[in-house]
């Protein structure tokens, strides 16, 4: 608590803890001045190349942070302001790896939509996964807002790059505004909790927190709750969805599954490092908000999935369903904050996470092939996709297995593990829940399966075929390596992130 | 003697489901042939393995384990372990013998399916080799797997193959049995982890839950432990055998599945749910079962006495069988529920006959299907002058059904009623309705099918041909064997019955 001495800060300290960031940074910038430096045409080609690149030098030096958090322990600057532990360096992979994919996906659309700022759009995904990054490690609030708004404001241009696009602008206009509005929340609720405790880092908060709870409870109930609406915002959790189906319909593929993604994992660091660190002691007497979000949302994603038609928009209640499982681990700690309880909920959330990264991938790649050759978003463009393209049709059926939750699957897998959590602190009904929404999800997945299966193409199958870039067969194959391999030796990943120092 | 029999059991229909993808559409005969083959030559191992059992060994056999998932630390310092491992027992031996049978006579019977010929028999290959790793899988996590792994390939074989209402039928079976399996999987994840308070490492393996459970004290897992989980075990079984009032789903399946995929249904995949009662209800919560045998056995009266009044009214063959069906498996569990050896020996009998039954009648009614073109009781009449040996083979198959003496429908029920008259008699006494309205429906039935004036347009149709009198030969033959010689199936599950009963006892 002796926060008064001032500390000289060297770019030696910062690198030390933040050296994927000062990458992504630098990278990002380099990026924008090189677009202005060269023709139209060499930025369009390079741009997204340099930003995989940048994308993959992080994705080396959080490896790197693995080995010095194994080593040395977590490291901090400035006061815990911002941390170096295994936590955030197993978001930041998933961030670095699922906007790596994105920015892979995007390649083909660029070819197709001549109209996209190429060297724009790829910078934004770099500051946006910049933003992500701060949000899982940073642990003052002020800081934590900066990743947010710097993650969400390039979320919403991006939502809105394809200018001439209605459905774009509708969906990024929903987005800015909900999104804002959430913002606000967040940072009142932030403001509610400075009051009390007089501190903007929340791990040194959180003793004024203990202290102060018995006497100030009101105040400091009103403030999570109202950064935990804000940050429901921005995971999709029902109630506060409405804007994810027609954001994502109206996003372009790959933003699309950036959104699904990579925001999506970064509002559940942010949500679990904040509300494990600041309310840690007190969440027995706060975690029946979060079991009651996830369950509404487990039940409600799924129910509203059934009725869609568009394939994006029963994506995107399906990644609505998935924020509710991914809450689960969150809610067990009500009951149970061990440690063994916290290494139990932290390797749920991150092992599902990953899976949903791969499957999610992998499912948008196909579907951006599929939908463009069909010229409408609609579930039925995948009729017969079978006979059309029959490696396709396999790939993408195991992708919805995945999110269903079949067996041999990471989603199985994943969802099994929760519910091993939820079992081990005695909440049954909600890992039970869990399981039957994911039957009754079944019905909207093999709608899918049976227009991919069951009907014969709608057009002629020599005009038909389905073509796919081999950009999106890579993607397709880290999906399917990942979806199966994750569902069949889950020891593997479970081991390693069980043997994780994951907040040193 | 090699150890690998069952993982060859298992693997032999998957590999031949990846060999019919590498076959050109445009050879369906060859796919045929692989299917063939690929049902045969596990008839052949299941034949191996049944030579060489021990009856008198109340055990497990031919076991083999190799671990799959080994997470350490899962629960504070518990460890996970998930294992590849088989066996057969008493038990489960007369499932793999029912599923070596029927799944090998169901390629037989598919000679109707002209279209998509070499899908059809990857998934039918798929289905089949579900349908062995449920009865041979000694880990709950690998049952589980092989359970759903039956579920994809039945949606699509009702879904493309299947009648007017396929698409419809195939979401209702989906939906179905996938709740049902979510109970399932769910109970066994329960048993897992209170066994793992017992032993200290969370396993599912059967054998180590269930000595988990008989050792356990009281205060290690609590009575009220037991009831929960046994509850939504019997619910989730409820449902997977479509018992009242969760049935509707199986007439509907049963009338849209093309009819070599009704016989599986009604042969083998309908009894993996009993499978699953007698396995971990009787062989893991024999208390649970003493605690709740009333309401069992009332669940069980209920279905055999109103499946029965329904199928009285049924107009279409394959509904009716359904409902049959379901009064034959309710006595099932009025045999569970009494919980002596006489009811769990005529409950493992009247599963097994039923299995062999509906193998039969749906063969039959697939073959008059295809010759007439319809099942409606109604539409048919006079069989047995165009089709004497059908209609011969129809009626035996009903009389086995009513439970005519000397074949294995009589001697199931004759056990299975016995075991219920000791502890239940008034129960029994009204679940014998069932028994005489099954005389009623099905020879009702029969009298319209084949008596009386043929109608003029099916004079003239095609009896049996060659081939089709081998399911028929087949099931017939083993039908009256166990109706006659009751204890080739008695020598096989005596003694792991009785090791359950004894368990009981104590």
């Amino acid at each position: 608590m002796n926060q008064t001495g001032i500390q000289t800060i060297n770019f030696g300290d910062v690198w030390h803890v933040m050296a994927p960031e000062v990458v992504l940074i630098i990278g990002g910038f380099l990026m924008l001045v090189f677009d202005l430096l060269v023709s139209k045409e060499t930025s369009r080609r390079v741009s997204p190349w340099i930003g995989i690149g940048v994308l993959l030098a992080a994705i080396v030096l959080v490896f790197r942070n693995f080995g010095v958090v194994a080593e040395q322990g977590a490291g901090e600057i400035s006061n815990y302001l911002y941390v170096l532990d295994d936590f955030g360096n197993v978001f930041k992979l998933i961030f670095a790896g699922g906007t790596a994919l994105a920015l892979l996906m995007s390649v083909d659309f660029f070819r197709h939509n001549k109209e996209i700022k190429v060297a724009e759009y790829s910078y934004l995904l770099i500051f946006a996964t910049t933003g992500a990054f701060v949000m899982a490690s940073a642990l003052d609030m002020i800081t934590l807002f900066v990743g947010l708004e710097l993650l969400s404001i390039a979320s919403y241009i991006l939502v809105a790059i394809r200018r001439n696009n209605a459905k774009s602008t509708e969906g990024a206009m929903k987005y800015l505004v909900v999104g804002g509005i959430a913002t606000a929340f967040i940072l009142y609720g932030m403001s509610f909790i400075y009051g009390v405790t007089g501190e903007t880092n929340i791990a040194i908060g959180a003793q004024m927190i203990m202290q102060m709870w018995t006497e100030y409870k009101p105040l400091l109930v009103t403030g999570f709750l109202l950064m935990f609406i804000g940050l429901s915002v921005k995971i999709s959790l029902v109630p506060f969805h409405m804007w994810a189906p027609d954001t994502y319909e109206g996003a372009s593929n790959p933003i699309t599954a950036f959104l699904a993604v990579v925001s999506k994992a970064a509002g559940f660091a942010m949500i679990f490092r904040t509300f494990l660190f600041g309310f840690g002691q007190v969440f027995n007497e706060l975690y029946l908000y979060v079991v009651i979000l996830a369950a509404l949302t487990m039940v409600v994603g799924n129910i509203a999935a059934l009725s869609q038609k568009n394939i994006k928009r029963l994506l995107a209640y399906s990644s609505v369903a998935q924020a509710g499982y991914l809450l689960i681990p969150l809610g067990t700690l009500g009951k149970g904050s061990s440690a063994s309880s916290i290494w139990l909920a932290v390797g749920e959330m991150a092992f599902y996470l990953i899976g949903y990264l791969f499957m999610t991938m992998g499912a948008f790649a196909i579907l951006t092939a599929v939908t463009r050759k069909a010229g409408n978003e609609s579930v039925e463009a995948f009729r017969g996709l079978y006979q059309r393209n029959p490696f396709q049709a396999v790939a993408m059926a195991i992708f919805l297995l995945s999110m269903a939750g079949m067996p041999i699957t990471a989603g199985f897998f994943g969802k099994f593990y929760i519910f091993l959590g939820t079992i081990n602190t005695g909440m049954y009904w909600l890992g039970g829940l869990l399981f039957l929404t994911s039957a009754i999800a079944f019905y909207y997945y093999f709608g899918v399966l049976r227009a991919i299966f069951m009907k014969d193409s709608a057009q002629p199958l020599a005009d038909a075929k389905v073509e796919m870039p081999v950009s999106l067969q890579v993607i397709v194959f880290i999906g399917l390596i990942g979806t199966i391999g994750l569902g069949v030796f889950p020891d593997l990943v479970l081991d390693s992130l069980n043997s994780l120092k994951w907040f040193g | 003697m090699s150890t690998m029999y069952l993982s060859i059991l298992i693997l032999l229909p998957l590999l031949g489901a990846l060999l019919t993808l590498f076959i050109p559409r445009t050879a369906p005969s060859q796919a045929r042939a692989v299917a063939m083959i690929a049902t045969f030559l596990p008839l052949l191992v299941t034949g191996i393995v049944y030579a060489n059992f021990d009856g008198q060994n109340s055990g497990l056999q031919f076991t083999e384990s190799y671990e799959w998932i080994h997470i350490g630390h899962v629960l504070g310092d518990k460890a996970l372990t998930l294992s590849w491992s088989l066996g057969v027992d008493g038990l489960s031996i007369p499932f793999v013998l029912l599923t070596a049978i029927v799944s090998f006579l169901g390629v037989i019977a598919s000679k109707s399916v002209q279209h998509r010929v070499k899908e059809y028999f990857f998934w039918y290959l798929l289905l089949v080799t579900g349908l062995y790793g449920c009865f041979l899988a000694l880990d709950l996590f690998l049952f589980f797997l092989f359970l759903e792994l039956t579920l994809i390939p039945m949606y699509f074989l009702i879904g493309i193959w299947g009648g007017e209402r396929k698409s419809a039928v195939a979401t209702k079976f989906l939906v179905y049995r996938g709740i049902a399996s979510v109970g399932i999987l769910l109970a066994f994840v329960g048993l897992a982890f209170q066994a793992a308070g017992v032993t200290g490492e969370i396993s599912m393996n059967i054998t180590a839950i269930t000595e988990a459970f008989a050792k356990a004290s009281q205060d290690l897992i609590t009575p009220d432990w037991k009831h929960a989980i046994f509850l939504v075990l019997l619910l989730a079984i409820l449902i997977e055998e479509a018992f009242f009032p969760f049935h509707t789903w199986l007439p509907d399946t049963h009338e849209q599945a093309p009819p070599a995929i009704s016989m599986v249904v009604g042969g083998v995949l309908m009894k993996v749910g009993a499978y699953v009662l007698f396995r971990v209800g009787v062989g893991v919560l024999p208390d649970a079962i003493q605690h709740f045998a009333t309401l069992i056995a009332v669940i069980g009266v209920i279905n055999i006495v109103y499946a029965a009044m329904i199928a009285l009214v049924q107009k279409d063959w394959r509904r009716l069988l359904a409902f049959s069906a379901i009064s034959h498996m309710g006595i099932v569990l009025l045999g569970v529920a009494a919980m002596n050896q006489s009811g769990l020996q005529g409950a493992v009998f009247m599963t097994i006959s039923s299995g062999l039954l509906s193998g039969l009648l749906f063969f039959l009614i697939g073959a008059i299907k295809e010759r007439t073109g319809t099942t409606m009781i109604a539409g048919l009449g006079g069989l047995s002058k165009p089709m004497p040996v059908l209609s011969g083979f129809l009626l035996a198959g009903a009389l086995g059904s009513l439970g005519l003496p000397g074949m294995s429908g009589f001697i199931s029920e004759i056990l299975a009623f016995m075991g219920a008259f000791a502890v239940f008699p008034v129960l029994a006494a009204i679940g014998t309705l069932g028994v005489i309205l099954a005389a009623v429906y099905l020879l009702w039935a029969m009298q319209r099918t084949t008596y009386g004036p043929t109608t003029a347009q099916l004079e003239g149709v095609q009896d049996a041909r060659a081939i089709e009198y081998v399911p028929m030969v087949v099931f017939i033959a083993l039908i009256i064997l166990i109706g006659v010689y009751p204890a080739v199936i008695g020598d096989l599950v005596n003694q792991t019955i009785s090791s359950f009963v004894t368990r009981v006892g104590g």
